[in-house]
């Protein structure tokens, strides 16, 4: 079996596509006092409800097919608010990520009985919840309804700007912080800046550590 | 597929095929296509890839974007039924628990078997395969040669349609003329790689894969493959013009309900069954084979899935292609008085000597593919390779035979990661993500391993399957031949990266941890090797077992040696050769 690594194939750096939403939940462990309101048991998904050894493949699925989900939908507005802002229209009339239903993927995701994916689960429900908060700390709104530069003032700040502040904090051992380790086997890019000094000082050693590694 | 049910069994058949992937396909179509009759017994369900293959789905339309699950390894899509690195119910067990002593056995449980999802690539043996120990002393000769094969390469090259070229290079053998058909372009980067690593000496060529790039000559390839035989000229003509040709834009692996590759389920079957001459049994998972008062074969006993009963059919020879494991399994179940240790098992070889292929990565970005201009890079996954170059110098390497490297380029279906960009958020992300978007390479090497003491499978004294038929135990060791060549591959693929002017991701220095684990190559052969010495050997050349001559084993488990091409070509081609040599032993009356 030819199985040539390629950058995009699907099974390669699958976080990839979150990493965003995970800088975002990073955070909630900067910001501790915003950390998660409304936790989420995770779903015990039945056995039934995995993907099975014998699918039909020739099918279309939507999320929701398979496993329930399982964002609130006040998480729900959040991230797909936060998906338009990551992945703007090029061109005015395109459709917006939020159309083409990427919320409900993050949710397939983390609501999913896969432990590759669930894993992901409190980056996602906990950094939601901190955008709203945050955002009604700043501007008194939630972040889906704020205006755009509102918007973009609290992602620059989670793309590096604050978290200078934070970087040489003692090591966390919260599950919020273990967040902001990168995944196993990523270097932190370039783009990152301070965060990945906050990745590269401030990993947890704890046990919840472990769950990032497969 | 028309597929038999149990009360329709015939009470006997000429010949009794177990599996139903490449050697079981192969087997199948030579008998049928001479008149023999055959049951073929595959233990997974029925599988119809012109109704059940995903042609035009994206990875969008499956759970979690297609990804890589237990249950399905190499992503939802992938061919593989009831199967993977396990199969539910089925388990096989590890003698060490140290990592690097695992073999990972792949099984599918499917009509066509692994055929269905391989990579189709289709490169024959050269001479020097066939004759490994005589050119550096390490492992076996086979009891066979280069032009013994020849004419079976050619054949099988026609009948399931291969694209390549001939390059007339050193043990990289080139096919008669007419036989290949013509191999898709290279793509901007390959030809990219291909310019910059011509200074190192090394070749990049149009790879062989088991692709219809064009249709098949079916006016004159079916009297080249049956002369003197016109049914089997007008049906295999027929099948021919039921394929169509590859329309360069869907995955392999998924299998393909055009009939443009090779599965065996869309290139073996459909004309072995338009001969009248084959039943296919589904869901019957062989456990033994039986044994005659005479010492021959004469039938075997499966598990009929679907009611978990013990059933046996009869026939006059017994070709057992379950996949080189489950056939040395089967052999080691299959015990009685007069084979206490298994049958065909007076040597003790079998299940010994079971190999894999060498296998090591490395990946990079390369600015020089930042922002191509946006052109049709869809394909048949790599479209060129690098055949082992470094021939004559062997006694430098410091590891014995070698490797072919394969890679991959340019911009294919996104998926989860495609693009690689920072962190960020936008515009400029976006654009980030465009100008990453197929700017990545992905080198892997496939390379020779030798046979060794240390590698083999066994029966497990304690676990069983569901069925409650005796598992696998696989004991496995590399030898530093193999990690240092996975040493080389990384080297090399860290310089080639280099000479394209890109950044490698993180080339490992140290084999040992740069060699995928055993069994992850999924081109597992061995567990019951050929030879010219019946004591030190399991079967002739002829695939026969030197104690029971009616048993042929026509899957990978024959290999004594494991060369760098992969191993499903040839399977093929000596699982006909096998076959046409069975055929004439029941003609004359000797079995």
């Amino acid at each position: 079996m030819e199985n040539i690594p390629v950058d995009n194939s699907g099974q390669i750096d699958r976080r990839q596509a979150l990493k965003w939403i995970g800088a975002a939940a990073a955070a909630a462990a900067i910001f501790p006092h915003a950390s998660a309101q409304d936790k989420l048991p995770r779903p015990a998904a039945p056995v039934d409800k995995r993907i099975g050894w014998d699918p039909v493949l020739n099918k279309n699925y939507v999320p929701g097919d398979l496993w329930p989900l399982t964002l609130t939908p006040k998480q729900r507005k959040a991230a797909a608010s936060l998906t338009d802002l990551i992945l703007p229209p090029d061109n005015p009339g395109d459709k917006l990520p939020s159309q083409l239903g990427v919320q409900e993927f993050i949710d397939e995701w983390i609501s999913s009985p896969y432990d590759e994916t669930s894993k992901d689960r409190p980056v996602i429900t906990e950094g939601l919840d901190w955008l709203d908060a945050e955002a009604q700390r700043r501007f008194q709104k939630d972040f889906a309804d704020l205006a755009e530069p509102q918007k973009c003032a609290i992602a620059d700040d989670i793309c590096g700007k604050t978290a200078v502040k934070r970087s040489s904090s003692p090591p966390r051992t919260s599950s919020a912080a273990s967040v902001i380790s990168p995944p196993a086997g990523t270097t932190p890019r370039r783009k990152v800046g301070k965060m990945s000094a906050t990745w590269a000082t401030s990993r947890p050693s704890t046990s919840t550590d472990r769950r990032l590694r497969p | 597929m028309a597929i038999i049910t149990e009360k329709e069994l015939q009470s006997t058949y000429d010949v009794i095929v177990v599996g139903s992937g490449a050697g079981g396909g192969q087997s199948a179509y030579t008998l049928t296509m001479n008149g023999v009759k055959v049951l073929m017994l595959e233990a997974g369900r029925n599988y119809d890839p012109v109704t059940e293959t995903p042609m035009f789905q994206s990875r969008a339309d499956a759970p979690l974007r297609g990804m890589s699950t237990r249950e399905k390894p190499f992503g939802f899509h992938d061919a593989t039924v009831d199967g993977g690195w396990e199969v539910p119910g089925e388990p096989y067990t590890q003698a060490s628990t140290d990592p690097k002593q695992r073999f990972d056995w792949w099984r599918s449980r499917m009509l066509g078997g692994r055929t269905n999802h391989w990579g189709r690539i289709s490169l024959r043996n050269g001479p020097y395969d066939f004759k490994p120990y005589s050119r550096d002393g390490l492992g076996f000769d086979w009891p066979l040669s280069y032009d013994d094969v020849a004419p079976y390469y050619d054949k099988v090259e026609m009948l399931v349609g291969v694209y390549g070229s001939n390059e007339g290079l050193e043990n990289t053998p080139d096919s008669p003329n007419g036989t290949l058909l013509p191999p898709p372009k290279a793509r901007a980067g390959e030809l990219y790689v291909k310019k910059h690593v011509a200074k190192f000496g090394i070749p990049v060529i149009p790879i062989h894969r088991a692709i219809l790039s064009t249709r098949q000559d079916h006016v004159n390839f079916p009297a080249r493959l049956h002369p003197n035989n016109p049914k089997a000229q007008k049906i295999i003509a027929k099948a021919m013009q039921e394929r169509a040709a590859c329309f360069w834009a869907t995955d392999c692996g998924r299998g393909c309900s055009i009939k443009a590759n090779y599965q065996s389920t869309t290139v073996h079957l459909p004309p072995a069954h338009a001969t009248g001459n084959l039943d296919i049994l589904c869901n019957a998972h062989a456990r033994e084979v039986t044994v005659g008062t005479d010492g021959k074969a004469n039938g075997v006993i499966y598990i009929d899935k679907v009611t978990g009963q013990e059933r046996a059919v009869k026939g006059r020879a017994v070709i057992l292609a379950a996949s080189s494991g489950e056939t040395a399994r089967i052999l080691l179940n299959s015990k009685s008085n007069r084979f206490p240790n298994g049958l065909a098992n007076g040597s003790g070889l079998v299940g010994k000597y079971i190999m894999d292929t060498v296998g090591a990565g490395l990946g990079g970005s390369v600015p020089a593919f930042e922002n191509l201009p946006v052109h049709n890079e869809e394909g048949a996954g790599t479209h060129v390779y690098i055949p082992w170059w470094l021939y004559k110098d062997a006694s430098k390497l410091g590891f014995a035979r070698g490797y072919h490297i394969e890679f991959g380029t340019g911009r294919r279906m996104p998926g989860l990661g495609t693009g690689g960009a920072s962190p960020g958020y936008g515009k400029s992300y976006k654009e980030e993500v465009r100008q990453k978007y197929g700017a990545g390479i992905g080198f892997a090497g496939r390379g020779e391993m030798i046979p060794n003491e240390n590698s083999f499978c066994e029966l497990d004294p304690t676990v069983k399957d569901k069925w409650g038929i005796p598992v696998l135990r696989f004991h496995w060791k590399w030898s530093e031949h193999e990690t240092k060549q996975a040493a080389h591959m990384e080297a090399t693929f860290a310089m080639m990266i280099d000479a394209i002017g890109g950044k490698a991701r993180n080339p490992q220095a140290d084999g040992s941890k740069a060699i995928d684990t055993g069994g992850r190559i999924i081109h597992e052969v061995g567990g019951a090797i050929m030879g010219a010495d019946a004591k030190k050997s399991v079967t002739n050349q002829w695939n026969q077992c030197w104690e029971v001559p009616n048993v042929l084993l026509n899957d990978g488990s024959a290999f004594c040696s494991n060369a760098d091409k992969n191993p499903t070509l040839t399977i093929m081609a000596l699982a006909w050769r096998a076959t046409d040599h069975l055929i004439e032993e029941m003609r004359k009356g000797n079995l």
